[in-house]
């Protein structure tokens, strides 16, 4: 896929799976720096001050170039609707929230007895998903089946959010409250299921 | 630079040491309170772990998802406002008169600033034991609105006016810190150098900029004419500033949170609430943290003999963090599309802006580490664990700190993880290792064991990063925060049954944080129960380390001793040159007369 046609980083193969792999890299390499500095304490020396003040320029250049390359390469990829103005979804999902339960409707009808339980999502499409709350806060983060988080986004009260999201495989995905909203924040979850039928 | 202060114009009064026997009186009170609230806060998580691994019922009256709830909001805010705040107050508080030589400006204010605080905070602590329990940080309207469990509402508007009023009066000591913190820093009552040093630019504008390192960024012919503060006061005039920039708009949020509680509408909508919350709460993460840091900036070279390759790289990093430490705030909110588009992209930078301070900071902290005689005492050996906790948080801090990753990220056991990394494993780390440094110093006690300190050290660290680690495997499998049961039988997924290993893994380690606390705790007892000795004070910097054991030794009476120094040149705590000296110390406390 075109970098500048996804709308998050795991259509480019840069998930959570990434994430970890990055994290531990990098421990790794901390670990290793830190080690070495331990003996390197053994082995007293003189330091050279030219060479270092050298050193500290060329890291510090070189952390400039990976912070900037890090931030700015992503500035494609973020889920905001509005980060992708030339993308129209295919269907829109209404989400409402309520202490401690969700509710998917169909777009404009907002919950009562328009909820649909286990809504259903035919394969492929890209969905605009508008959520909002009835009370306080809460997080509207979706999972696959296996239980890798795919996206999130913060539901406020008075507020509408909304993230767009391509589902490319079918199967239930599920939906868990990832904002502390109360002392039933733990219960609160659903689910939805991306059908073989197409969009 | 001799020290003195003229408290009025008919009144001069000439200080012989400006640690005064008060000072370390009041500084000492806020380090105990502080490590007092940081044992209960940290008992309060092992029951939240214990809870999570499902042996609650082994405990009794908790294991409910009330207490659950109640548990995280006072252990959160035990440890960033119950500990963090005192500690803050009792270090600041030391640095001024130990490395700026200046007697604080009024050190009457310090039992007004501990009674504010510990007044205020302790009504947050027990609104939380009365029901209240939206969390630490507070999302609006969760505070007014706590939902049903089980047919019960667990807390009331009496509760949350508790909690609102104990906020507002414990923010209330920030401002008097504050007030102490720049009076002491900049008040030109104090006749030393950095008021009247000749030929030196003295003017309001010229100490700002050698208060907060501004220097670095300034032309050499301007820079030099300045003096810089030392790193420490630098440090801890920076985190002053952010918390006082960051805190009027969180006291708006507090008065509002106390009207709603009292049946008023209140004026806040619910997104400039949270603007308004994490404005001031990231800033609080930075707190104790820069005081630290600049400790770093002070014991390192003196443990490792050196100085820093120049005083640039010294300063460079403080003005980055003090744009950014409160610029970034807005990254709490990268899942709120509602919030303005270009705070998300602002806070995406000043994110990548906080780890290029970060990272110029520990490259210049290790580069002086390499190679050198590195001591490693007790103190000495606790500031590289918190550095390389430092490290590992930033990483993930980095991730986090991305728009894009935050989908995956945000909410999960990786936060979790990320603050405790730089938490647990970089602040109290830090921390533990200035305690056990300047204790003797500021009780007249030497510590009682140093194997119980050794033992306390390695516990610490393996619970430590044994924890946040384990919450980092969790974050990445995607498990969420503040679960009562991540593992719940009514949860369709079958992936979770694999999160039982790491919630058994989170309270093994708990445990053993738990326990680590209590040869510290043995050691603390028994050192301040022993005898009164003489101990001498610890070098304020490599250039009073370099004194010959004739000379004066920089202690109580030390006043002739630093004069004397800073006639040779010392600035401020600023270390010029040379690549060590050899010391044959492995004694983490104060030193004694063996310098060759």
């Amino acid at each position: 896929m075109h970098p500048f046609l996804a709308l998050n980083p795991a259509q480019l193969g840069f998930g959570i799976g990434f994430l970890e792999d990055l994290f531990i890299v990098g421990t790794l390499i901390t670990i290793v720096a830190f080690i070495a500095l331990f003996f390197s304490t053994r082995r007293p020396d003189a330091i050279d001050k030219h060479s270092l003040a050298k050193y500290e320029k060329h890291w510090t250049i070189m952390l400039v170039v990976i912070f900037a390359v890090f931030s700015i390469s992503t500035f494609s990829l973020l889920p905001y609707p509005y980060a992708h103005s030339n993308v129209v979804p295919t269907m829109t999902v209404d989400v409402q929230a309520q202490q401690f339960s969700w509710c998917l409707s169909p777009q404009g009808t907002w919950g009562g007895s328009n909820c649909i339980a286990p809504y259903q999502i035919p394969v492929g499409s890209t969905v605009l998903f508008v959520v909002r709350s009835l009370d306080v806060t809460h997080g509207f983060g979706v999972y696959n089946s296996a239980g890798a988080i795919l996206f999130q986004v913060q539901v406020m009260p008075n507020f509408t959010n909304s993230i767009l999201y391509q589902f490319t495989k079918p199967g239930t995905y599920y939906v868990r409250c990832l904002e502390f909203c109360g002392y039933g924040h733990y219960l609160m979850f659903t689910n939805f299921v991306v059908t073989n039928a197409t969009s | 630079m001799s020290t003195s202060i003229q408290s009025s114009p008919t009144d001069k009064l000439v200080v012989e040491d400006p640690m005064t026997p008060y000072t370390k009186k009041w500084v000492r009170r806020f380090l105990y309170f502080a490590f007092l609230n940081f044992i209960i806060a940290g008992a309060l998580a092992l029951f939240m772990r214990t809870d999570q691994a499902g042996s609650a019922s082994d405990i009794g009256p908790l294991g409910t998802a009330q207490v659950f709830g109640q548990l995280l909001t006072a252990h959160g805010l035990g440890m960033f406002v119950g500990w963090q705040f005192p500690f803050t107050y009792g270090l600041v508080m030391f640095i001024f008169p130990k490395y700026m030589k200046r007697k604080l400006y009024n050190e009457k204010l310090l039992p007004i600033i501990f009674t504010l605080f510990f007044a205020g905070f302790y009504m947050v602590w027990l609104s939380t034991a009365l029901g209240f329990g939206p969390g630490w940080y507070f999302l609006f309207p969760l505070p007014f609105q706590a939902g049903p469990v089980g047919g019960i509402i667990p807390w009331g508007d009496m509760q949350a006016l508790l909690f609102f009023a104990g906020m507002i009066i414990a923010n209330s000591s920030l401002f008097v810190f504050a007030y102490e913190v720049f009076a002491t820093a900049y008040s030109s009552k104090y006749k030393d150098d950095y008021n009247n040093k000749p030929g030196m630019n003295t003017s309001m504008s010229a100490k700002f900029a050698g208060s907060i390192g501004f220097t670095s960024y300034m032309p050499k012919l301007v820079r030099t004419r300045i003096l810089n503060y030392p790193p420490a006061v630098v440090a801890a005039v920076v985190t002053t500033i952010d918390m006082i920039i960051s805190a009027p708009p969180f006291t708006v949020l507090l008065a509002d949170g106390a009207l709603v509680s009292m049946h008023d509408p209140g004026f806040l909508n619910n997104l400039i609430a949270k603007n308004f919350l994490w404005i001031n709460y990231h800033p609080i993460v930075y707190f104790a943290f820069f005081p630290l840091i600049g400790m770093y900036y002070t014991l390192i070279p003196i443990f490792s003999k050196r100085s820093f390759s120049s005083e640039r790289w010294l300063y460079a990093a403080w003005p980055l963090l003090l744009i950014s430490a409160v610029g970034v705030y807005s990254h709490h909110l990268f899942l709120d599309t509602s919030q303005p588009y270009i705070l998300q992209l602002t806070a995406q930078n000043m994110s990548m802006l906080v780890s290029f301070g970060s990272g110029i900071s520990v490259f210049t902290l290790m580069a002086l580490i390499w190679r050198s005689k590195y001591e490693y005492s007790l103190s000495a050996k606790f500031l590289v664990a918190s550095i390389f906790g430092w490290v590992i948080g930033g990483i993930m801090g980095t991730e986090q700190g991305n728009a894009a990753f935050d989908i995956y990220l945000h909410n999960t056991y990786t936060v979790v993880s990320h603050f405790h990394f730089n938490g647990l494993d970089g602040i109290i780390l830090a921390a533990f290792g200035v305690f056990y440094y300047i204790l003797p110093e500021i009780s007249g006690k030497q510590w009682y064991s140093k194997t119980l300190g050794e033992i306390h050290f390695w516990t610490t660290c393996i619970g430590g990063f044994g924890l946040a680690f384990d919450f980092a495997a969790m974050g990445y499998l995607g498990v969420g925060r503040r679960q009562f049961q991540p593992i719940n039988s009514l949860l369709p997924f079958t992936i979770t049954l694999n999160y039982q290993l790491y919630l058994d893994l989170a309270l093994f380690f708990a445990l053993f944080v738990a326990a680590a606390q209590i040869p510290f705790l043995w050691n603390l007892h028994r050192t301040l129960t022993g005898p009164t000795v003489k101990i001498e004070a610890t070098p304020a910097s490599l250039e009073e380390l370099r004194i010959p054991v004739a000379a004066p030794a920089p202690i109580v009476h030390a006043v002739n001793a630093r004069s004397s120094l800073n006639e040779v040149g010392s600035v401020g705590g600023a270390v010029p040159n040379s690549a060590g000296i050899g010391l044959s110390s492995t004694n983490s406390m104060p030193r004694q007369k063996e310098i060759d």
